[in-house]
């Protein structure tokens, strides 16, 4: 689905290793009877392979991919190294329900200061570790998997306009400067307008949601 | 002369020098049409006046491609690394370049030929097996125990080369011919994990447009 945050994952990855691939747009709104074939949970994304096996979550088939896919590594080799990733990235995993909550809260035009103390917090936490490596992304000096996982919240937070924790995070800020530059992440910029209007829809559980912009 | 779009790869499902190109387009992501040749219908299409005089050695594979006709399987690859370099297929490295070329003229040159089709029709029915199973062992004795100095993950360090293409196409011949590959475990363990790369299951000889219905997966 083109909105998607977690199909982002994947779709990233299979851009930054240059894999040929073929999409399919799943309406989560009105999702096809074949698609529960594909994955019972009825969830994107799934990637399927030439063998037609079928794998579901989206940090699983971008591990997948990383070791099937030869070329660029994604995910290092040393076992530490995997575990710093690891350890970001749990760092990062509240921000996804932060960010649900927040639309929600915002959709029924509840108070959301409860919600942005607590992405300030998370957000904080990410500096540090930026901070401490001293380096551009957060697995060293040049783009991995890490920061292609978290990277398409930050796009929608930043479209949201949900981050008044950019003042307090200078690094963070280059990252997402350095991030912007990179051909995946340009590849995949979603249209401020579209979605919203998306966001919008899909609140309302209206099927058109999915195909905004199209 | 108008040049196809798109590449043209003359081959043959079962072919291993066919499998060892089929394997570097799918790693350089090349889209490409296959015309499949059947070495045994027809009492081989390889001898019909028109591939003939597109590849005078009436063999598979060949890939017409930017307006020529390469014949034979590691100049085909060689090509295709010169003109489209990524991922590499051949280290930087000059003695590393070295070993993978050995490796890959080891199975190419070494023991391939000496167990293809025209060469088992010359030896007959009666000793085609043995024959087959000596050249592979013979060749198999050898890259075993080059591979112990040269194998990481794969058979020269740890990225995929051309040898590692010429490696499973012929593992998957030994297997055909029934050789007991225990005493190979540096192949065997090479073998495994090139088979899980997605590049060497989609041009696998069980996926191609000429698979016979019985041997497709």
């Amino acid at each position: 689905m083109r909105f998607c945050p977690y199909a982002q994952r994947t779709l990233l990855v299979l851009l930054a290793k240059g894999i040929r691939h073929e999409v399919i747009n799943i309406n989560l709104k009105s999702k096809p009877e074949w698609f529960f074939e594909k994955n019972p949970l009825g969830l994107v994304p799934v990637l399927e392979n030439s063998r037609g096996q079928l794998i579901c979550e989206s940090v699983i088939t971008c591990e997948y991919l990383d070791e099937v896919y030869p070329g660029k590594k994604l995910l290092p080799d040393d076992p530490y190294e995997k575990a710093c990733q690891k350890m970001i990235f749990e760092l990062f995993s509240k921000v996804p329900s932060l960010m649900v909550s927040f639309l929600r809260l915002q959709q029924n035009k509840e108070d959301c200061s409860g919600i942005k103390e607590e992405l300030n917090k998370g957000m904080n936490k990410l500096e540090e570790v930026l901070k401490k490596k001293k380096t551009t992304f957060f697995g060293g000096n040049s783009i991995s998997m890490t920061d292609y996982f978290i990277w398409p919240w930050f796009e929608r937070l930043e479209l949201l306009e949900l981050n008044e924790w950019a003042a307090q995070t200078p690094k963070l800020q280059l990252w997402m400067a350095a991030m912007k530059q990179d051909p995946a992440v340009k590849a995949l910029f979603m249209d401020v307008k579209h979605f919203q209007n998306f966001l919008k829809l899909y609140f309302q559980n209206s099927p058109e949601a999915c195909d905004c912009g199209l | 002369m108008t040049e196809s779009s798109k590449p043209i790869l003359y081959s043959y499902f079962r072919s291993s020098c066919s499998w060892r190109v089929r394997i570097a387009l799918a790693l350089k992501g090349i889209n490409y049409e296959t015309v499949p040749i059947n070495l045994i219908k027809d009492g081989g299409q390889q001898f019909s006046e028109e591939f003939q005089t597109l590849n005078p050695m009436k063999q598979v594979p060949a890939l017409k491609i930017d307006g020529i006709t390469i014949g034979q399987s590691l100049a085909i690859i060689e090509y295709l690394e010169e003109t489209r370099p990524t991922p590499r297929l051949l280290p930087q490295d000059p003695k590393k370049r070295a070993s993978v070329r050995m490796i890959s003229d080891l199975i190419a040159g070494g023991i391939q030929p000496l167990q293809n089709l025209s060469v088992l029709k010359q030896v007959g029915t009666e000793n085609q097996l043995s024959w087959a199973q000596n050249v592979i062992c013979s060749g198999f004795d050898a890259l075993e125990q080059i591979l112990h100095g040269t194998a990481g993950k794969f058979c020269v360090g740890d990225e995929v080369s051309m040898a590692d293409l010429c490696l499973v196409p012929q593992v998957a011949n030994a297997d055909r011919f029934k050789v007991d590959l225990n005493p190979y475990p540096t192949i065997r363990r090479i073998n495994k994990t090139l088979l899980a790369l997605e590049a060497f299951q989609v041009s696998h000889p069980c996926r191609q447009p000429d698979t016979p219905a019985e041997l497709r997966a």
